[in-house]
């Protein structure tokens, strides 16, 4: 069953095109990850899915209903998105930052309940940032700030999940580790989990489909194992792509000009 | 969710206010004692006592409450309004608006309600002016709105300046006392506390919206809050706050900028704490400071404007240290 759905889909951002006539079925179970060279426009088009901002003509549906028909408040229990980057002006803790997850959940005169807390305590667990629930943000390294920002989502709980590049900042075991849990927190919700990322090692890894945004009139869509290929990587990033089958699979390497 | 540090937080304030109201209440150019203020308010007759606390203390320690009140809840919704942590209730020209104004009606000759009536006109149509101009078509972000702010704060300051430079001999210090903060004059009236508590009761209702608006738009809107709708809200809060404020007392400085980020480093940032602690601790300081602002030189009064910087920036700056 369709989770997401965009019909002729075009978006633009300050005149440059990102997308002409999309079309994309994301089902339930599935898990895509968006590939582009640097400003193709993958945030732009993660956003679009959220519905941050308007397309300029064709439509989306989430869960068979027009994206934009959803109250947002709704919506945002059923559609999670991790940004980019996350900015903190004001101290907060990062108890309090998790906590902000629940908000769709609750009514506005409604106070967090203890099993919000116990949701939130358990997402910490979940990145290994328990023991810090009562620091400050701002004393957080990038890592740990990128954990507390995918905590937060957990705690958001949605069907379909939207990353925005998951493993910034993240060494390599909490990229593998944390993939893994966001993917089996997708399944258990009988949801869809779509990420832009930049290591198509990662996308042969964990997803099932791709999306290789190459130009504006040529973005291609389909099964990991028809789309990720050396000759399809080459001409996304306009640069020679190698393979090498190893133990854990296959790898991708950049080769040399 | 509230820790043992939020109930001691507002013990502290209730009894603080409690008792500085109290003291404001017997402290002034002729002393009272805790007997006489009790008869005065309770059995009032008309010896001098009472008429001096029913008429002269009482109104007057209200309109200090609630103008500390209003602008330490001011600045702690512009601040989230404009992301800034140095955002403070007159950053967007609400009171140079009403300065303006109020100076333009002084020296027309004009005095009582003229002067609070011009000053709540001045800053309205400073806040509909920055409102229409930073507004444009559609996009509002926080760094126009400020920048527009900013400007026209700007220009009615050199308004401001020329009026002075214009004005001579003993409407010049009326002038000064009004830019300085004064509540020598201050009136009570029913509709500052109508706004004050209506705007608390507003801001309370959308106050965990705004822990989200304050970690950015797109954050907000990701989690079910339309970014655009409740900023429409916190400009009108704040500014209508500021305004009252401006109207009661003049520009009383520092109250709007230092009181929230005082609460900030006493408890965080969760705006259902620190609006009601803002807004009890904006209170308190005022009064405090009007307490002195009749006392120390007595019978002669200070701009009790004067008197919440002299108070507020060592507090401040402790409370700073203390932190680091």
């Amino acid at each position: 069953m369709n989770l997401l759905e965009a019909k002729l889909l075009t978006i633009s951002i300050a005149g440059k095109p990102i997308c002409n006539e999309l079309n994309i079925k994301m089902q339930r179970g599935q898990c895509w990850a968006i590939l582009g060279s640097n400003g193709a426009g993958k945030t732009t088009l993660l956003h679009t899915f959220a519905g941050l901002r308007a397309a300029d003509k064709g439509q989306i549906e989430f869960s068979g209903k027009l994206l934009e028909h959803w109250p947002r408040k709704l919506l945002s229990q059923k559609l999670g998105l991790l940004l980019q980057d996350s900015n903190d002006i004001f101290p907060s803790t990062v108890l309090e930052t998790v906590m902000i997850g629940r908000h769709p959940h609750l009514k506005f005169w409604e106070m967090e309940s203890q099993s919000d807390f116990e949701l939130a305590r358990k997402a910490l667990a979940d990145v290994s940032l328990e023991d810090v629930q009562h620091r400050q943000v701002n004393t957080l390294s990038g890592g740990e700030r990128r954990r507390l920002a995918i905590a937060t989502l957990l705690v958001q709980n949605p069907e379909l999940f939207l990353l925005d590049e998951p493993t910034n900042h993240l060494d390599m075991r909490y990229q593998i580790t944390l993939l893994e849990m966001l993917i089996a927190r997708a399944k258990y919700k009988d949801g869809t989990l779509c990420m832009v990322l930049h290591d198509a090692n990662l996308a042969r890894r964990f997803c099932t489909h791709i999306m290789l945004m190459i130009s504006p009139d040529d973005i291609v869509t389909g099964k990991i194992e028809d789309v990720l290929t050396e000759d399809n990587l080459a001409r996304l990033y306009q640069f020679p792509i190698k393979s090498v089958e190893t133990e854990s699979g296959r790898i991708f390497l950049p080769g040399a000009l | 969710m509230f820790s043992s540090k939020h109930i001691y937080l507002f013990s502290v304030l209730v009894i603080s206010t409690i008792l500085i109201f109290i003291i404001s209440l017997l402290i002034g150019s002729v002393d009272i004692s805790t007997k006489q203020l009790l008869h005065a308010l309770w059995a009032p007759d008309d010896s001098l006592i009472s008429s001096i606390v029913l008429e002269l203390r009482l109104p007057r320690t209200i309109v200090g409450f609630m103008v500390g009140a209003m602008l330490a809840m001011a600045g702690a919704l512009m601040q989230v309004l404009l992301r800034n942590p140095l955002a403070e209730p007159y950053v967007l020209g609400v009171s140079g608006g009403a300065s303006a104004a109020v100076l333009i009606a002084m020296l027309s000759g004009l005095s009582g309600f003229w002067i609070s009536g011009s000053a709540f006109l001045g800053a309205m149509i400073s806040m509909l002016l920055v409102f229409g101009l930073a507004h444009g078509k559609g996009d509002w972000s926080p760094a126009r709105l400020l920048l527009t702010g900013v400007v026209i704060a700007a220009g009615w300051g050199a308004l401001i300046s020329l009026i002075l430079s214009i004005t001579q001999g003993t409407q010049l210090r009326g002038m000064l006392f009004w830019l300085m903060g004064d509540l020598s004059y201050a009136q009570y009236t029913h509709w500052a506390l109508i706004v004050l508590v209506v705007c608390l009761l507003v801001s309370m209702m959308i106050s965990r919206n705004l822990n989200i608006l304050a970690r950015g738009e797109l954050q907000a809107a990701t989690l079910g809050v339309s970014p655009k709708k409740i900023r429409y809200i916190v400009y009108f809060l704040s500014s209508l706050l500021a305004a009252t404020a401006v109207t009661l007392a003049g520009n009383v400085g520092f109250v709007g900028l230092i009181v929230p980020h005082a609460i900030r480093l006493m408890v965080g940032s969760d705006h259902r704490v620190l609006l009601p602690a803002a807004f009890l601790l904006g209170g308190c300081l005022v009064m405090l400071a009007d307490c002195l602002a009749r006392t120390i030189i007595a019978p002669q009064q200070l701009p009790v404007g004067v008197l919440t910087a002299i108070i507020g920036i060592p507090v401040f700056l402790i409370l700073l240290r203390r932190q680091s």
